[in-house]
């Protein structure tokens, strides 16, 4: 007889019965959540200063202004590894929103992130806090995964300013100090902003702006419906969720590219004269020129994917079937509809950034906790065969993580960042 | 049963269990990466490809000789077996080919290949528990087979047919405790297979029929003829201690069934 080892049995007979009585199910053949080949230490022994900045930096939510979440350059971190330094930001009660804190922004070494409290920047080195600002309000914005609001993250322009959406406002800050270099009221409910080619771009409610990055100077705003989501900008263009679609505005002058009746549930990526959308019907990739859809890629009606990071030849997504639990796809990018790689289970989860060679996906902390009540929150996937190199254990939900040379700088939604690096 | 049809069966009995302790080999023995995730289309001949294409396979195959193996068994015996070892290897058939029906099943579903398809979780489901009611089936009756050949002038294959699902099932009961032993499903599969080569060296090495003992040739239900076994030729081993009607044994297991009148139950 084959190897059908009681797991095996218990599997089946499990994704059986939950396959028959919700009628339907993650479409990925793997079960069980990942269990990490080394844990990040987060004891005080491997707690130490980095020896350096690291050379590259993670200036966005997703780290470009196409929200790819691909870092080409990047070598992150590899076991054995441990919390270099940890600390919290003050955030403010949340007044309904779930998480008080936001992912972070790393560049010119800062860890710069935003709280219901303000913001607050560290110093990459050792964590201790640069400045913080107490004279403005972050915006929310949608959850990464689950059902809680976020903190819009800030973003890092290309000389450091640090650009905030806030509630009536968009702020620039400046990076060494925290003080403000310019203010643009023109919208409220501003969305996590996009820089690119010395412009600023953000949603609002009921607008979109372009801005200049140096003085905050309006050089076009857009009427349209409810667009705070986080924009894509690339080959010239503005992409936004609106009601209704997709809606691509010219970068240069805010006229009406395009407009799609396919809506991604979470926000829009574009690289390579595509924007992916990932939908309740499948991933879809639209046309960046045209707004035509090029291919959809799906497993089965009934499963919502998230927005996918970009890599060379991958995508990352995450099926989000609608009773089970949730899994990590890598699809081998080619001309048409991508094929799948791997998957793997992840109960409750997102994939927001890789690099070459990694993958890393944020889990549930509340799915399978120790006894300490800490449980894998980040896990680095293996891009080639989706094993899980490395986790890193948290008491609470942690946000998408910034990646850069040696280090992984992880929030949590109550405000606790977290450097993970080589021990 | 011809003698070197009895032999050819014996030795696909044997084959039946060295491919199942072959398919039962732990994974990582021959490089299938043990990962988090479960992967796609792996390339030809590869350990992974192996895994999803070869050894499901293999199993079926092995399941398929067990039915064979016993069958041959009750095939060749059943003129001169009695009601334990002739009822014992139907049902032990018919538990052997809705676990090979399984099996087949599983093994479309992918369950062997690091899991299941969703599209074939409610087949695999199925299977699962067409497999339960089969091994539910086969197994005591191998037992009772094996029981019944214990008692006869030729035990050994008694000794398997009893103590392979024995073993097997204890090994089973230990593995659902949660002990492991790091090898897979060797320690479940190895006793069960063992048993197969058991009786693939009975069919090989004795082709002639297991009389029952003290000349116990058939059912004491079946109506005696009159003149015995006689008409059905004996075999070359087919002669019992007791001497009588211990020839009954046939080739073709005909008027065997007329047994003789001192048959008793086992």
């Amino acid at each position: 007889m084959p190897s059908l080892d009681r797991r095996t049995l218990l599997s089946a007979a499990a994704t059986g019965s939950l396959a028959a009585l919700a009628g339907c199910s993650s479409s990925c053949p793997d079960s069980g959540e990942p269990e990490p080949d080394a844990l990040v230490d987060t004891g005080a022994a491997a707690a130490r200063p980095f020896d350096a900045v690291p050379g590259t930096d993670w200036r966005a939510p997703r780290n470009d202004a196409g929200n790819t979440g691909f870092a080409r350059e990047v070598t992150p971190p590899e076991p054995p590894l441990g919390v270099r330094w940890r600390t919290s930001v003050p955030t403010a009660p949340t007044g309904g929103t779930a998480a008080p804190a936001s992912a972070p922004a790393v560049a010119d070494g800062l860890v710069v992130v935003a709280t219901t409290g303000g913001v607050s920047a560290l110093r990459f080195r050792d964590g201790a806090e640069a400045w913080r600002t107490t004279g403005l309000t972050p915006n929310t914005t949608g959850p990464t995964y689950g059902y809680d609001d976020e903190v819009v993250p800030p973003v890092l322009g290309g000389d450091g300013t640090v650009l905030v959406g806030g509630r009536d406002a968009l702020v620039a800050l400046d990076p060494d100090d925290g003080s403000e270099r310019w203010r643009y009221t023109g919208a409220d409910g501003f969305g996590p902003p996009a820089v690119n080619g010395g412009a600023v771009y953000a949603g609002a409610s009921g607008a979109v702006v372009a801005l200049d990055a140096a003085d905050g100077t309006e050089r076009w705003t857009a009427d349209v419906e409810d667009a705070a989501g986080l924009p894509a900008v690339a080959d010239g263009a503005v992409v936004v969720d609106v009601d209704g679609g997709t809606l691509a505005l010219e970068a240069a002058t805010g006229e009406e590219r395009w407009r799609s009746a396919v809506r991604g549930e979470f926000y829009p990526v574009a690289a390579d004269g595509l924007v992916y959308l990932g939908t309740y019907e499948g991933l879809h990739a639209v046309d960046l020129s045209s707004g035509d859809e090029r291919w959809r890629f799906d497993r089965g009606s009934g499963r919502a994917f998230s927005s996918p990071v970009v890599a060379d030849d991958t995508l990352y997504v995450v099926e989000r079937p609608g009773e089970a639990g949730m899994a990590t796809f890598a699809l081998d990018r080619a001309d048409g509809a991508p094929e799948p790689r791997w998957c793997s289970d992840v109960g409750e989860g997102a994939v927001t950034a890789a690099t070459a060679d990694r993958a890393f996906g944020l889990l549930s902390t509340s799915l399978a906790p120790d006894d300490e009540g800490s449980a894998v929150g980040l896990v680095a996937f293996d891009d080639r065969l989706g094993d899980a190199v490395w986790g890193l254990p948290a008491t609470d939900r942690l946000l998408p993580p910034a990646v850069v040379d040696g280090a992984v700088v992880a929030v949590d939604r109550r405000g606790t960042v977290r450097a993970v690096g080589g021990v | 049963m011809d003698e070197r049809l009895a032999r050819a069966l014996g030795a696909l009995s044997a084959l039946g269990g060295a491919l199942a302790v072959v398919a039962a080999v732990p994974t990582r023995w021959y490089g299938v990466p043990q990962t988090d995730a479960y992967l796609f289309d792996p390339p030809l001949f590869s350990p992974l490809w192996v895994e999803r294409t070869v050894i499901p396979l293999v199993a079926v195959v092995a399941g398929l000789l067990f039915v064979v193996a016993i069958g041959a068994l009750v095939v060749r015996d059943r003129a001169v077996a009695g009601r334990l070892r002739r009822w014992g290897g139907y049902v032990a058939v018919a538990g052997l080919a809705l676990l090979g029906v399984a099996v087949v099943g599983l093994a479309a579903t992918g369950a062997f290949g690091g899991g299941i398809q969703t599209t074939g979780a409610l087949v695999a489901l199925l299977a699962l528990l067409v497999a339960l009611v089969g091994l539910g089936l086969a197994l005591p009756a191998l037992v009772a087979m094996g029981v019944g050949y214990a008692r006869t002038e030729r035990p050994a294959v008694g000794y398997a047919l009893f103590g392979g699902p024995v073993l097997t099932g204890l090994a089973t009961g230990v593995a659902w405790m949660g002990v492991s032993t790091g090898i897979g499903s060797l320690p479940l599969v190895v006793p069960f297979a063992a048993t197969f080569v058991g009786v693939g060296y009975e069919l090989w090495s004795r082709p002639a029929p297991v009389p029952e003992p003290g000349g116990h040739d058939s059912d004491p239900e079946e109506p005696a003829t009159a003149d015995g076994g006689a008409a059905d030729g004996g075999t070359s081993d087919g002669g019992t201690s007791d001497g009588g009607t211990s020839d009954a044994g046939t080739s073709d297991g005909g008027a065997a069934d007329g047994g003789t009148s001192d048959g008793g139950p086992e």
